[in-house]
């Protein structure tokens, strides 16, 4: 079993010289000032000359053959230049490829060929001169389809005779994996209890508020595609267009400007950005297109499916050992099938001792639309399923809940851990971090007061999870199940730092600004290399492909304070000994007398002598080549690429999905309302440990907004499918995302325990709510229903499904009273 | 989304948008838009033309007559109704229905008038309407005319207006008895899963002289519940089993069935609303 | 087309419509003022929300032909006439009410309106008075502290 080793840590933290004076400060973001004027700068705000626009035809069916497609009345409208369908696309394009399946589809394109597979799948693109005529013209776009069966949940797709979303590959089983740790069957057999559930998890998603844009030109003289889009991953957008549109990727210049909200949604946007790249060379013209919401609601969601655990528990709580079966709906989109069961291993023993594991999932092909790799990918029902299961061990063993969890949590001095499969937990202290919450929610008083209200006929609940959010994608997982290796890893970024010629530090990370306060951390970060002040750092919230990145650049994987802030620390100082270097050489002092403040090289630490201004320095290095020193090569930029130590190469029985662990601990305090069943939030308290915080007004933003992201999966969210597949959640009138009124006021407290694996210490922030607040949200409300004897195996809670348990109970009837 | 074209019409006044509508084929009349639009942009609904009554200063009268009679303009909106010192004095109960609907953003275009004519089933203001007895106004090239507020929703979505009209003005007698409004549904703004309007005047002996009660959200459209009325009108709380007169009634009825609610749980929803609202309006001492 | 007439920002547009454009549309594409945002399409999210006459209204259920002699409001026409922030505008600085930002034009415009006409809100009113505005990043806490601090700055203000 790995370890992470005192060398790893030393090479982690020997990169850097840092020392923090804005870091760790709640520095007000520079983003704000310009999204309060309003001049963000997003994709829609952008126009080119001559700015057309495309408009796309979806499907109304979720499976169907497409007979016919007339596009003649279409096309004979003023303004429409160009209509694309299925038939030029399958000439012109090459099919979408699997990344985790062991064998790919070879009839999904990005544009439907011969036969439709979910509802909202794109069937033809207009392009015309103005939004309005474009939608015009889909409208007159004649489709003739023949329904085909559809195949609308998983235990349908695996009937022997189920119809097949994609023949080709023979079943709509995509993936089928096992694996084991330790030694279960033992664990099993001397187990005083097995503890058996199937829990469920329902289709839902983000939205954020932007929707996707892309604005696509193809510049003729010099044969390269520019590219506006909300990408957030725009550095695998790149190769997946170079593949499908042929295009060379060195051709291809993609820009992301601050994007409107990402959560993982914008991670699937490539096909769009290949379809509107396509257009945009073929007609000539820029073309624009922005989703409108329904579209966006259409698909790419997080997938439906259910887990069966089995936990095999000794008498006085302790766990012995873990089965674990996951059922994952995947819709078609072979894209990232089995991503969701795969993650799972980041966080698969949750904050418990288990030792002994086992793992099998099933990827399933069904008409259920794409799926994209939304806030915490599988971690959330992951997270909902090990607390769930503790909670229910609790109550069949007749334990507390706090005590059950007390006595399997990770000791502190058992740091850093490694689990079952080989994921490490770098740091943390869960026991500490669960006594805090306890504190902080006042949870002795709660249950005091839960007792008292109960007599009064009142039916309060609390919840509490501990939850571990992983960060920083050691992506080549999607390999495990294949018997090649990966030939690409999340766990690096390269980023730009420079002193322009006029002596600004200028730093572009160069990955998608999601609005998660980028700009700000970094400026805090670099400010502290070169003695200058936050204010002072110009940072680029645009991502550009023709500066320098890796493959996988992008925001992802709650990854910006591991490798990007790894990246730009590396970058700064790397330039920072270069300015030393030179102006030692110019100065004729010796390097090591000299340090950076206020914009000046400076010696002696007493009086801060300023020796030589960045401006004086910059004209020095950028221009006066005759007179540069010889030893050096002018100019101050630095691209340096940043990879955490800590990834390791994928062996089954020993492998890392993610590379820093940040926890938390929600407790949940709910009244459940019996004239209607509603639920209402009283309290919620979170004690969150991610790391070192280089900015806590940020960081403790990103942990409230995910908690109320995920209390909306917990009681709202759903996108309902009917017998069809047809998508009955198309707007946010039917799809149900929490505002202000739903949302509770929160109460939060930091812990940092760092991670020895990150150039600062930082950790994952931005998913843990998401991750950790089902469970929370689930268990209180369970708790609340105690007297119905109600178990909680599915979400979203809602009132009408709790009325639906309740109704047959004898607290139910007792309390109905007058009505029935 | 983006609505297909149109002809626009603006009219100046009453006569002239009467004139236009009786005279333009396929048009439609424009009130502040916010349940019209959103079908146009969806493209469900493509009038070939829109006749904007938005700009006629005779739709946004609220006026009191002979002290009783309170006269709102189809054009009225919802926040000028919560707003307006003569219906919050007159008609609480219509006021403290407009602060239901949807959000104050909303509140500030949709108009009365048009809300009516939508008769959306689950809409806010269409019980409270039945439980005030409310009459419309409409206004042909050739006639006009005025219907209480049952006869004028027929259904889900379906009301009386004929080809030509225009429904200028709810006009409704003062009502300020006790009253109880409320409609339930998960987030504020959204479409009721049941609501309910109810108003009572007790007798000083207990007994109930006079009450009203209508629902929403049922697959029929907006309904007043006169069984209930009926049953309880003449009698104390306590000569009533009000549970069994509400399951009665109640289970008569089919609710609407959706994602937001199945027809069986909008019942026991309304129920409890039913029970408990009608419990303190017709309970002495319990009245607010 | 329709010619259209109306006052923005404090100063006077006219311009040449299709009937069916959208309010948001003209302030966006004819006007280009981009701070006013789209996000659902049916006047749910509140991203549009701008001051009509001083009332917030949802500019993507309007037509802008409807406009015709109103005198509108949006995000760019906040800013003091030197360039210094507007109350709200500060207050939601101070609070880092806002993640992506890109809901932020439409809560700003509802604190506009929010803080001049009720002035006392209790927090739970300020959430009942917001619930027409979508945020999908802060989960709106630090947005009711921005508008309970606009209130405060607004009263002193006043004073």
């Amino acid at each position: 079993m790995s370890k992470l080793s005192t060398q790893e840590q030393v090479t982690a933290h020997s990169e850097s010289s840092f020392s923090a004076k804005n870091v760790g400060k709640g520095v007000l973001r520079f983003e704000d000032l310009k999204i309060i004027k309003g001049i963000r700068g997003y994709a829609d705000d952008i126009e080119f000359a001559d700015q057309h626009y495309a408009a796309v035809l979806s499907s109304p069916y979720a499976h169907a053959k497409i007979v016919r497609i007339d596009v003649s009345k279409a096309l004979q409208v003023p303004g429409v230049i160009l209509i694309l369908t299925g038939k030029e696309i399958k000439s012109l394009t090459n099919p979408m490829s699997s990344r985790a399946a062991t064998k790919s589809p070879t009839s999904h394109y990005i544009l439907a060929v011969d036969k439709v597979r979910f509802m909202g799948e794109p069937v033809a693109l207009v392009v015309a001169k103005s939004k309005y005529i474009a939608a015009d013209a889909v409208s007159l776009i004649e489709v003739e389809y023949e329904p085909l069966p559809v195949v609308s949940s998983i235990e349908e797709a695996l009937k022997k005779d189920a119809p097949l979303i994609y023949p080709e590959l023979g079943s709509n089983e995509l993936i089928f994996d096992h694996f084991e740790f330790g030694d279960v069957n033992k664990a099993f057999k001397e187990a005083d209890k097995i503890v058996k559930q199937r829990l469920k998890i329902q289709r839902y998603g983000s939205t954020p508020l932007e929707t996707w844009n892309v604005n696509a030109y193809f510049d003729k003289t010099r044969e390269e595609l520019l590219v506006y889009a909300t990408d957030q991953q725009p550095g695998r957008t790149v190769q997946s267009v170079e593949r499908t549109i042929k295009i060379p990727a060195s051709k291809i210049r993609l820009i992301v400007p601050p994007v409107g909200g990402g959560f993982g949604n914008k991670l699937a946007i490539w096909h769009f950005v290949a379809l509107m790249g396509l257009a945009a060379k073929l007609c000539g013209k820029p073309v624009k297109w922005v989703q409108t919401r329904m579209e966006n609601l259409y698909a790419f969601h997080r997938p439906r499916g259910f887990m069966d655990a089995e936990f095999a528990m000794r008498k006085d709580g302790k766990i012995l050992g873990v089965k674990l079966s996951d059922w994952q709906a995947d819709g078609n989109w072979p894209y990232v099938a089995a991503l969701y069961s795969l993650i799972k291993f980041a966080n698969m023993s949750g904050v418990y001792e288990i030792r002994n594991l086992s793992f099998e999932y099933r990827s399933v092909a069904t008409n259920d639309p794409p799926i994209v790799q939304d806030r915490g990918v599988g971690k959330p029902f992951m997270s909902f399923v090990i607390e769930r299961m503790m909670d229910i061990a609790a109550d069949e063993l007749k334990l507390d809940k706090i005590a059950i969890r007390q006595k399997n949590l990770i000791p502190t001095e058992k740091m850093p851990y490694t689990t079952a499969s080989g994921e490490v937990y770098e740091s943390g202290n869960y026991p500490e971090t669960l006594r805090r919450a306890l504190r902080l929610s006042d949870y002795n008083l709660k249950r005091e007061e839960q007792a008292r209200l109960r007599k009064e006929g009142r039916y309060i609940g609390i919840g509490l999870a501990e939850g571990i959010e992983p960060g920083t994608s050691n992506l080549g997982y999607y390999f495990l199940s294949k018997a090649d290796q990966p030939d690409y890893n999340g766990a690096g970024q390269m980023s730009t730092v420079e002193i322009a010629p006029d002596g600004v530090v200028k730093v572009n990370m160069n990955g998608p600004e999601i609005g998660t306060g980028h700009v700000t951390t970094i400026a805090q970060v670099v400010s502290d290399v070169f003695g200058l002040e936050p204010s002072e750092i110009v940072v680029d919230a645009s991502f550009d492909s023709t500066l320098g990145h890796l493959t996988y650049a992008g925001t992802y994987s709650n990854a910006f304070n591991d490798v990007y802030i790894g990246a730009v620390l590396k970058a700064s100082e790397q330039l920072k000994n270069k300015v030393l270097s030179i102006a030692s050489s110019v100065l004729k002092e010796p390097k090591e007398s000299l340090f950076l403040k206020e914009g000046y090289v400076c010696k002696n630490i007493q009086t801060a002598e300023k020796l030589l201004s960045f401006k004086e320095l910059a004209k020095i290095s950028y221009g006066r080549l005759l007179s540069f020193p010889k030893d050096q090569e002018p100019g101050l930029k630095v691209v340096a690429a940043y990879v955490n130590p800590t990834a390791k190469p994928f062996v089954r029985s020993d492998f890392n999905v993610q590379l820093t662990h940040s926890n938390s601990v929600h407790v949940c305090y709910v009244e459940v309302i019996p004239e209607n069943w509603n639920v209402k939030i009283l309290d919620y308290s979170i004690v969150h440990d991610a790391g070192k915080v280089i900015n806590p007004i940020i960081v403790e933003g990103l942990a409230i907004g995910s908690t109320v992201s995920g209390i909306g999966g917990a009681m709202y969210e759903e996108f309902v499918f009917d017998e069809q597949g047809i998508n009955l959640s198309l707007t946010f009138g039917d799809y149900l995302k929490p505002t202000a009124m739903e949302a509770p006021e929160l109460r939060i407290e930091m812990m940092e325990s760092p991670a020895p694996n990150t150039v600062l210490g930082t950790k994952a922030v931005g998913e843990g709510g998401a991750i950790t607040s089902l469970a929370a949200v689930a268990g209180a409300i369970e708790d609340a229903l105690k007297p119905f004897n109600v178990r909680i195996t599915e979400l979203p809670v809602t009132p009408e499904k709790i009325w639906n348990w309740i109704k047959q109970s004898n607290e139910f009837k007792r309390i109905s009273g007058g009505v029935r | 989304m983006y609505p297909s074209n149109f002809e626009y019409m603006r009219p100046k006044t009453l006569e002239e948008a009467i004139e236009l509508i009786s005279s333009m084929e396929g048009s439609r009349v424009l009130a502040g838009g916010q349940s019209l639009l959103s079908m146009m942009k969806l493209r469900i609904f493509e009038p070939s033309s829109l006749i904007d009554i938005g700009f006629i200063p005779e739709l946004k009268h609220v006026k009191l007559e002979d002290k009783h009679k309170v006269r709102i303009g189809a054009m009225v909106n919802h926040h000028e109704i919560l707003d307006n010192p003569i219906v919050r004095e007159n008609l609480p109960m219509l006021s403290s229905t407009a602060e239901k609907i949807a959000d104050l953003q909303v509140r500030n275009r949709g108009t009365i008038g048009g809300s009516i004519c939508e008769a959306d089933p689950a809409a806010d203001y269409l019980p409270t309407l039945m439980a005030l007895n409310a009459k419309v106004h409409l206004k042909s090239k050739s006639e006009e005319r005025s219907l209480d507020i049952e006869e004028f929703i027929k259904g889900p979505f379906e009301t009386e207006i004929q080809d030509g009209e225009i429904l200028t003005e709810v006009e409704i007698e003062k009502n300020t008895e006790n009253f109880a409004v409320e409609k339930y549904a998960r987030r504020k703004a959204d479409f009721a899963v049941a609501s309910v309007a109810a108003s009572a005047r007790l007798a000083k002996d207990g007994k109930v002289e006079y009450i009203r009660v209508a629902i929403g959200a049922t697959s029929e459209g907006p309904k007043r519940l006169k069984d209930i009325e009926s049953s309880i009108i003449g009698k104390t709380s306590a000569q009533l089993d009000l549970g069994q007169i509400i399951q009665n009634t109640i289970s008569k009825i089919d609710m609407i069935s959706d994602l937001h609610g199945g027809s069986e749980y909008r019942k026991y929803v309304l129920s409890g609303m039913l029970m408990r609202m009608l419990e303190s309006l017709i309970t002495k001492g319990r009245q607010r | 087309m329709v010619t259209v007439s109306m006052k923005v920002n404090g100063k006077n547009y006219s311009g040449e419509v299709e009937p069916r454009t959208l309010l948001v549309h003209f302030i966006r594409d004819n006007l280009k003022l981009k701070g006013t945002h789209i996000g659902c399409d049916t006047a749910h999210c509140g991203a549009c929300t701008i001051l009509w006459n001083g009332e917030p209204v949802k500019s993507c259920q309007i037509l802008a032909v409807q406009a015709e002699g109103a005198d509108l409001t949006t995000v760019e026409g906040l800013e003091l006439e030197d360039g210094k922030y507007s109350i709200e505008q500060e207050s939601f600085r101070e609070h880092s009410a806002m993640q992506c930002g890109y809901c932020t034009p439409g809560f700003l415009m509802m604190t506009r309106y929010l803080i001049r006409n009720n002035p006392e809100m209790t927090r739970d009113e300020i959430r009942e008075q917001l619930h027409g505005n979508y945020c999908m990043c802060t989960g709106y806490q630090q947005i009711v502290d921005a508008v309970q601090d606009a209130q405060r700055k607004f009263i002193k203000s006043r004073k």
